[in-house]
């Protein structure tokens, strides 16, 4: 027993050497937070209880959508500084939810509603990229770091995305849109040539702010933002499955194969 | 959890050493001890291997300097994994209508599957007059391997304890876990599987399970089961190649494994980039598909159908 008693510390002291020796440089990369030279946001995450997906201005609940005081933080009222006709066209969009709503028909819902849909999303990094996958009906997004200029003549459901690292913040302009999108479920809505910024700030091990800044001019008197907070999913063993709506959807419709 | 899968579990827990990943939290001590010795052998490596671990971080083309120079055949991640980070082209003008030649499938020597009798007949059946069953006609994912030869090429980034995989078409991932993890549950299926990697030596190893069996091998109407086991090997040979071989195990469908192999070439093109692919709000195939293979439109002539979709675009 005492040989055995001597023998673990032995071995203790031997591994952490050997430890301290063989990863001294991506242990220290990691205590830093830095990953190829950036600030690393490498990880699952996701939105929690802002209920931003079913409408991002202060509701009231109602049936299985809980209350939340929004995610609007530009205005005093909480609410999106739309021009009068941009606000009626909102109200017809909630009105007819159910027809119009492009994340019904499993579309790519665009930037930033992904984000903070009810479903994970992970980040990861390459020296000119930052990758980001969805588990929502598999969506990617593609961050360039290597050019800043959106690119020509090229249109995109979830839009062009070309990033840059202010301090330890990933500024992510998003411009090219296919057409108007909504923020949520309830219809606010950007134009198709709404330039949004978005902003990933990690705050800690768990913890990111994500801002968003919307500039349209057609559609809101003033430029204006929300913020939220991103967690990451902790759990052990935790990963992205899939959620691939339109298979659901088709199976609802008795459209396509494997209809049951 | 076989005899096989459990050796692998022990494995990844062991090969965990050197990452920034590492944790001890859940070790056994006897998990710990083989650490300690396989941490003396890397120690060892890391003292003859010095210009790889002091490799700039990021490698070519990273921020902030020049060029780092490749050390040796290809470069390596922070943690001394083969770098494939980048863009890759694959071969997919051969086997991905029909995985049957001698280009993709060497085992069987035949290179054909080898399928038993009512699987063989279900794709012929197929071929014949239901391609309609095409899953990725309804934009639903390819599985694996048929996900590695798709049109349009790839791209990987390996980081310390993941290998994350991209694809333009249909805008496919495959997220895979270097970090000794287990498996999803059994009864959990999904169209790519679940997959976890792990290194032999400088080959990524990937095994995947859990395919939902939906999936075809190429868009030829070649069927799987839900009991596809695939594992994958990826071994870069130089800084622009990559050698794939995948083993498909599948005691349902196959009388025995099928191995198939391709060549992964990287796209060197400057400023290469992957574009969004938005198959389900762009799908037009579907409805337009002829009733003599299973589609709900009507057959039209082929001197009215030739090339009119291409046109309209």
């Amino acid at each position: 027993m005492s040989n055995r008693g001597n023998r673990v510390p032995t071995t203790a002291t031997i591994f952490a050497a050997v430890l301290l020796l063989t990863t001294a440089l991506p242990a220290a990369a990691a205590q830093s937070g830095q990953i190829h030279g950036q600030p690393d946001l490498q990880g699952i995450w996701q939105a929690f209880g802002n209920t931003a997906s079913d409408n991002i201005e202060p509701h009231i609940a109602t049936q299985g959508v809980p209350a939340s005081v929004g995610v609007v933080v530009s205005t005093e009222d909480g609410l999106i500084p739309y021009r009068p006709e941009a606000l009626a066209r909102r109200d017809e969009n909630s009105a007819n939810r159910e027809e119009l709503d492009r994340v019904n028909q499993c579309y790519k819902p665009g930037i930033p509603r992904l984000t903070y849909m009810p479903f994970p999303f992970q980040i990861v990094q390459t020296p000119g990229r930052v990758m980001m996958y969805f588990e929502w009906i598999h969506n990617t997004r593609t961050v360039n770091l290597d050019r800043d200029e959106h690119l020509e003549g090229m249109l995109f459901r979830n839009g062009d995305s070309i990033g840059r690292w202010d301090g330890d913040t990933l500024e992510v302009t998003v411009g090219n849109f296919l057409e108007d999108a909504w923020f949520d479920a309830t219809g606010n809505w950007h134009g198709a040539n709404a330039e949004i910024v978005e902003r990933y700030t990690r705050e800690g091990p768990d913890h990111m702010t994500y801002e968003v800044t919307v500039n349209d001019p057609e559609v809101y008197t003033e430029p204006w933002s929300m913020r939220m907070t991103l967690y990451r999913r902790v759990e052990d063993n935790f990963r992205l499955l899939e959620y691939e709506c339109h298979y659901y959807r088709d199976q609802e419709l008795e459209l396509g194969i494997f209809a049951q | 959890m076989t005899g096989a899968m459990k050796a692998m579990q022990a494995m990844n827990e062991m090969t965990n050493v050197g990452t920034v990943q590492m944790t001890d939290r859940n070790l056994t001590p006897r998990t710990r001890r083989h650490l300690a010795a396989l941490g003396a052998v890397v120690a060892v490596l890391a003292v003859a291997w010095p210009v790889d671990l002091l490799a700039q971080p990021g490698g070519r083309g990273g921020p902030g300097g020049p060029p780092a120079e490749p050390a040796g055949p290809f470069t390596r991640t922070t943690d001394g994994r083969p770098d494939m980070t980048g863009y890759w082209e694959g071969g997919f003008f051969v086997g991905i209508q029909n995985v049957e030649t001698p280009r993709t499938i060497v085992s069987p020597s035949d290179n054909m599957l080898p399928y038993r009798p009512e699987y063989r007949a279900e794709t012929d059946a197929i071929r014949a007059g239901n391609m309609y069953l095409e899953p990725e006609l309804h934009c639903y994912s390819s599985g694996v391997p048929h996900q590695m030869y798709l049109q349009f090429g790839f791209q990987i980034v390996s980081n310390p304890g993941i290998v994350a995989m991209a694809w333009e078409f249909m805008d496919s991932y495959r997220i895979i876990p270097v970090d000794g993890r287990e498996h999803i549950p059994a009864n959990m299926k999904l169209w790519m599987g679940d997959p976890i990697g792990r290194w032999e030596g400088d080959t990524l190893v990937v095994e995947t399970t859990s395919q939902n069996g939906r999936t075809w091998l190429d868009t030829g109407g070649h069927v799987t089961t839900d009991q596809l086991y695939v594992v994958e090997r990826f071994t870069m040979t130089n800084i622009d190649t990559i050698e794939y071989e995948a083993t498909l195990t599948d005691p349902v469908a196959f009388t025995e494994p099928v191995i198939m192999v391709e060549t992964f070439r990287r796209n060197t093109t400057p400023g290469f980039e992957q574009m969004e692919f938005a198959c389900i709000s762009g799908n037009q195939d579907r409805e337009n598909y002829p009733a003599s293979q299973g589609g709900p439109a009507p057959d039209v002539a082929p001197e009215e159908r030739a090339g009119a979709g291409f046109e309209e675009q």
